[in-house]
């Protein structure tokens, strides 16, 4: 297992875009397809995002737990955070762009997006009251 | 993230061209840009994406927006230069169906 982020973060769009680049960095290394790193960053992206705006209400001064892991051909990711239960996996909502311009909804479109390109997500809201994201996207 | 704006005053179209990544960390940029376009009188955009690299829902956000706020001012937005990445996230968010894509700006243009 070689571990690339495992660390605290303050709930910053800061910290997204150090941990995308510090990911973005490592799987270059490893000579990843671009469309893999993309998918990464997507996640992280989306999953962060919604830590700091919904768990977290964009309070800067709340933090999350950040790891990222390669183990065999998969890149694991795990993000936990101390906002309100919320399972994603249970989440189903997905926004109709079938509509005029006047009512395209705005919105609801990052979790759909995690679940179209990740490989596997586990969640729990573990015994310490976190909601704990595990989220694997094979990238070799 | 750069972005920056050319009207073509024959045409009434200003090209926005926006190069690098639209995520939650830079979307702002992409953001003022756009809306301050519309603003200004200059409602009929062609976004030019040949150089966008990957686009997050919070850019998705913003293009909803943008869409609104120029058809309610009689204008319109029209994309370009879409690679497979950001055709891929259109697809699965279903906003393909309400946007006008184009391969290049010059076919944008002359639509």
């Amino acid at each position: 297992m070689d571990i690339l982020i495992k660390n605290n973060f303050y709930s910053s769009f800061t910290s997204i875009g150090f941990i995308i680049g510090k990911l973005k960095e490592d799987l270059a290394k490893l000579n990843c397809d671009p469309e893999k790193i993309n998918d990464v960053c997507l996640i992280v992206d989306e999953m962060i995002s919604n830590v700091i705006k919904y768990a977290y209400n964009r309070d800067k001064t709340k933090q999350f737990f950040f790891e990222s892991y390669i183990e065999k051909d998969s890149l694991f990711i795990i993000i936990e955070d101390s906002g309100t239960e919320f399972n994603m996996i249970e989440y189903n909502k997905m926004p109709d762009y079938n509509v005029e311009v006047e009512d395209l909804p705005i919105g609801g479109l990052g979790i759909r997006f995690v679940k179209e390109v990740a490989t596997n997500i586990n969640y729990e809201y573990t015994s310490g009251s976190k909601n704990r994201l595990i989220i694997e996207k094979k990238i070799l | 993230m750069e972005v920056s704006s050319v009207l073509k005053e024959d045409k009434g179209v200003t090209i926005v061209s926006v190069n690098g990544r639209i995520d939650s960390y830079t979307y702002n940029i992409f953001e003022n840009e756009v809306y301050t376009n519309i603003d200004i009188g200059q409602q009929k955009m062609i976004l030019d994406f040949t150089d966008v690299s990957y686009i997050s829902s919070q850019g998705l956000r913003t293009l909803v927006t943008a869409l609104k706020k120029a058809k309610a001012q009689s204008g319109f937005i029209k994309l370009c230069g879409l690679n497979e990445s950001v055709l891929k996230i259109l697809k699965v968010s279903g906003l393909d169906k309400a946007l006008a894509i184009f391969p290049d700006a010059d076919t944008a243009l002359n639509s």
